[in-house]
């Protein structure tokens, strides 16, 4: 599989930017006080100098499918430096024990850290940022329950209601009130939704009709891209032919400068202006118009960056998987997806993930036949659709890692549901690079439990965010 | 999965009437655990429970792979019954039965079976009734159990209806007090310990409140909607009423579920409940492994959905526990019944097959 990395722009790596919180200022101002200040005023997470961490268990889940027996992991610097099953621990290190090692739990479908009123915004478009939303005062209690639960990182969407959502946010659950410790990654997506609205239920012409609004922004991205691309191209051959034009003026510079003079004499004999004689390489190409909307789906349509599209029913699936099968690079990922089995086979070849939520207040929708509730991440994953686990866009990370057991109590396999839950999530939605595996250079965010994960009878001891221990038990603290 | 299939296999074949469940585990309902025992079902009652049952020959022994429990038990729930489940014409409907609103052929009944519940206190839904009817006991299968066994009275703010009188906390208790200085009816029933409450109160001052008024007139039965009663667990424990928790949902408010844990701690009477605007029955289970993960004990979570619930809701004597004389209501999961990652097998409402989880297609290759 090729690494959807790869394809991000540089200017777009996965990295945190000053540019989002400078443009805090001019975008959606919530939450902006925040950045007034230049450090979290508790110092609750700034400037620590990490100590080294040594963890030491009967295995260390590497990733699904890949456990090492009786294996070691280094942490120095927030990084996981080495793993292995012949590791010592360097003087001075901090030993941690335990029976299990895994990567901490992602939630790919979270509003948790941001502010209500940038969940709600309907009026957000592809480029607004779900990062200028983060409220790190706010939500500091919720994040103490997630990362207590396992769960280290959340992606966050604004605007679920608006035809587009704008950039998802990877937001770490970590301590403190640093923003630029928060935020993992600023462009992890662009959210859209097919099907909902803010009151009553739509019609299925409505519902359809959004689906399309979709695929047509996606186009529009597109046509944006071709816009600039041609333009580029044509910019290169202007200049070409600008130069080459210049050097040929100038070989015959003398001549032109004669005739010229002659002819400015001649006009001014007959009375007449004398008109500059005009060359069709005056006249640049035509620059498109910026917009950061349409760079923001041009970079949906490149598969730069996956889009998200929350959509229940089949009706706007079918519109959405067949207006979206033109764009061969584009990364979907359905969000929801309540009948979305209907598609399986489709899904499955076009390896498009669903984030299930497994909801348990679920409302049966009107007119449903194969209602499968909470067995749909099951049965999906049955028919080889790639699945994740989410807390459907509330404020629920804490309950992910027991919603996760409660898919796998309605049929869906434990390995399965660990992999959405860590290594997969990571990947559909570009955070591999930073999460999701225990491997060599990723941030040490970390589980350290008593049995294997999403068992039960088994809890979690310590949770490390960034190589930092936020979770232990009291003795141990 | 051949176990299920045996399963399957046998029931088609044996007379219905009378077999015997074989576990490695066995959750009586009162907390205790059996290792390694057989249930024996006769004419839908549980004739007999033990490690080493005298099973004449010729009655089928089914071979369970995974642990038995009895029937969960809901103690507030109006699946199916849609505006049925409430009559707010009137502030005070203590003889409205809410048996008649009972529809079992409602795919929300079928809903309870999925999630291994058997029998449920079938109440009104709180709205603006400062009486809201008479609960009945129901099991999904379309039997009543006891067709008056609850009157629910409603002491929180949504009990008291705008407009009209009783509207406030005050007129709410004026009204009661009035209705039980002459009681009849119900209420008569009530007074005289024939008939529960099902007295719901959501804050913790209407919880006091609620608490005082049982103990003046000597009423048993349990709160529901008391999402805070922890906090004055010692007053609920001396009260001698119980507790319908939840039900809860992910991203509950800790102190829900911390309140639930200080309940079971102090010893009240705990159940579950369906049903808190609409019923969720999948979220009977999930309430209890919350309550878990929040630091109750599995053995007090899994009483509180079956052998507690049934005490709470006056039918301990005919449901809620693997016990002989009681009807053969129970449940089998792939695992714990408190564990949310158990599947449930199957599920058995007077003693008849009512569920059984569908098996997947790989069974031929398990056989090879």
């Amino acid at each position: 599989m090729p690494d959807p990395l790869a394809n991000r722009t540089a200017m777009q790596a996965p990295k945190h930017r000053w540019s989002a919180a400078l443009l805090l200022f001019g975008g959606v101002a919530v939450g902006a006080p925040s950045l007034s200040l230049p450090q979290d005023p508790h110092g609750e997470t700034s400037a620590a100098a990490s100590e080294t961490l040594f963890l030491r268990a009967k295995r260390v889940i590497v990733r699904p499918g890949k456990v090492l027996e009786n294996a070691q992991v280094l942490v120095e610097d927030g990084r996981i430096r080495a793993v292995g099953s012949d590791l010592t621990a360097p003087e001075g290190a901090r030993v941690i024990e335990g029976e299990v090692v895994c990567a901490g739990f992602l939630d790919p479908w979270s509003s948790l850290g941001v502010d209500q009123a940038v969940l709600d915004d309907t009026r957000t478009d592809a480029s607004t940022r779900t990062a200028d939303g983060l409220d790190p005062f706010g939500t500091e209690y919720d994040r103490e329950e997630a990362r207590s639960a396992g769960v280290v990182a959340v992606r966050v969407q604004a605007g679920r209601l608006a035809p587009i959502g704008g950039y998802g946010a990877w937001i770490s659950t970590a301590p403190g009130t640093d923003l630029d410790e928060l935020l993992l990654l600023e462009d992890a997506d662009v959210g859209a939704q097919a099907g909902l609205a803010a009151r009553g239920t739509p019609s299925v012409f409505n519902r359809v009709a959004s689906a399309d609004k979709v695929c047509d922004t996606i186009r529009a991205g597109l046509d944006y891209d071709r816009a600039w691309v041609r333009y580029r191209e044509e910019l290169e051959s202007w200049k070409v032919a600008i130069a080459e034009k210049e050097a040929q003026l100038e070989k015959d510079f003398k001549k032109a400068k004669k005739e010229r003079e002659k002819a400015v004499a001649k006009a001014e004999e007959d009375g007449k202006e004398y008109k500059e004689k005009s060359y069709k390489e005056d006249k640049p190409p035509r620059m498109p118009k910026y917009d950061a909307d349409k760079e923001a789906m041009a970079r949906v349509a490149n598969g730069e960056v996956p889009l998200v599209v929350e959509c229940h029913r089949v009706a706007e699936l079918r519109a959405l998987l067949e207006g979206t099968r033109p764009f061969g690079r584009l990364r979907l990922i359905i969000a929801g997806g309540s009948e979305a089995l209907e598609f399986a086979d489709e899904l499955a070849e076009r390896r498009i993930p669903v984030i299930v939520f497994p909801k348990l207040d679920r409302t049966p929708l009107p007119g449903h036949v194969d209602d499968v509730g909470l067995a749909l991440a099951g049965r999906l994953a049955e028919e080889e659709v790639p699945v994740l686990l989410g807390s459907g866009g509330t404020k629920a990370a804490r309950d992910l890692p027991l919603l996760a057991e409660v898919a796998i109590g309605n049929g869906l396999d434990r390995e399965e549901a660990f992999a959405a839950l860590t290594s997969r999530a990571a990947r559909v939605l570009d955070v591999a690079d930073q999460l999701g595996t225990v491997e060599r250079g990723r941030r040490a965010d970390l589980l350290v439990l008593t049995g294997d994960p999403l068992v039960f009878n088994t809890s979690i001891t310590h949770v490390l965010i960034d190589g930092q221990v936020v979770v232990a038990p009291k003795e141990d603290q | 999965m051949l176990s299920t299939l045996t399963l399957a296999g046998v029931l088609a074949l044996a007379p219905a009437h009378e077999f015997a469940l074989h576990s490695g585990r066995i959750h009586l309902g009162d907390g205790s655990v059996l290792e390694d025992a057989t249930v024996h079902v006769a004419s839908g009652k549980i004739v007999a429970v033990g490690t080493d049952l005298d099973l004449a020959d010729g009655i089928p022994v089914i071979e369970c792979e995974g642990e038995l429990s009895p029937g969960l038990i809901g103690l507030r729930d109006s699946s199916g019954a849609g505006a049925e489940a409430q009559d707010n014409t009137r502030v005070v409907m203590a003889e409205a039965e809410l048996r008649f609103a009972f529809n079992p052929d409602h795919s929300q009944v079928h809903r309870l079976v999925e999630n291994g519940v058997t029998s449920v206190v079938f109440a009104p839904r709180s709205g603006s009734n400062l009486i809201g009817g008479i609960a009945a006991v129901v099991k999904p299968s379309g039997r009543i159990l006891v067709p008056r066994a609850l009157l629910h009275i409603d002491v929180s703010a949504s009990g008291a209806a705008k407009g009209r009188y009783p509207t406030s906390t005050a007129g709410q208790y004026q009204e009661l007090e009035r209705l039980f200085s002459a009681p009849e009816g119900s209420i008569e029933e009530l007074v005289q310990g024939r008939m529960g409450v099902l007295l719901e109160a959501e804050t913790r001052h209407e919880v006091q409140l609620a608490l005082d008024f049982a103990m003046r007139h000597h009423l048993r039965g349990y709160l529901v909607h008391a999402k805070r009663a922890g906090d004055l667990a010692a007053a609920v424990k001396a009260s001698g009423l119980g507790v319908a928790l939840g039900p809860f949902l992910p991203g509950e408010d800790p102190r829900h579920l911390a309140s639930a844990v200080a309940l079971a701690e102090a010893g009240v009477p705990l159940g579950f409940a369906v049903d808190g605007s609409r019923p969720l029955p999948s979220a009977l289970r999930w309430s209890a492994a919350a309550c878990v993960r929040a630091g109750m004990k599995r053995a007090a979570a899994l009483r509180a959905l079956t052998g507690g619930a049934a005490e709470l809701a006056g039918i301990a004597d005919r449901v809620g526990m693997i016990r002989p004389g009681l009807d053969a209501d129970l449940c089998l999961w792939s695992g714990a019944p408190t564990d949310p990652s158990s599947r449930l097998l199957a599920v058995y409402i007077d003693g008849e097959n009512v569920y059984q989880a569908p098996v997947k297609e790989t069974v031929e290759e398990d056989e090879e």
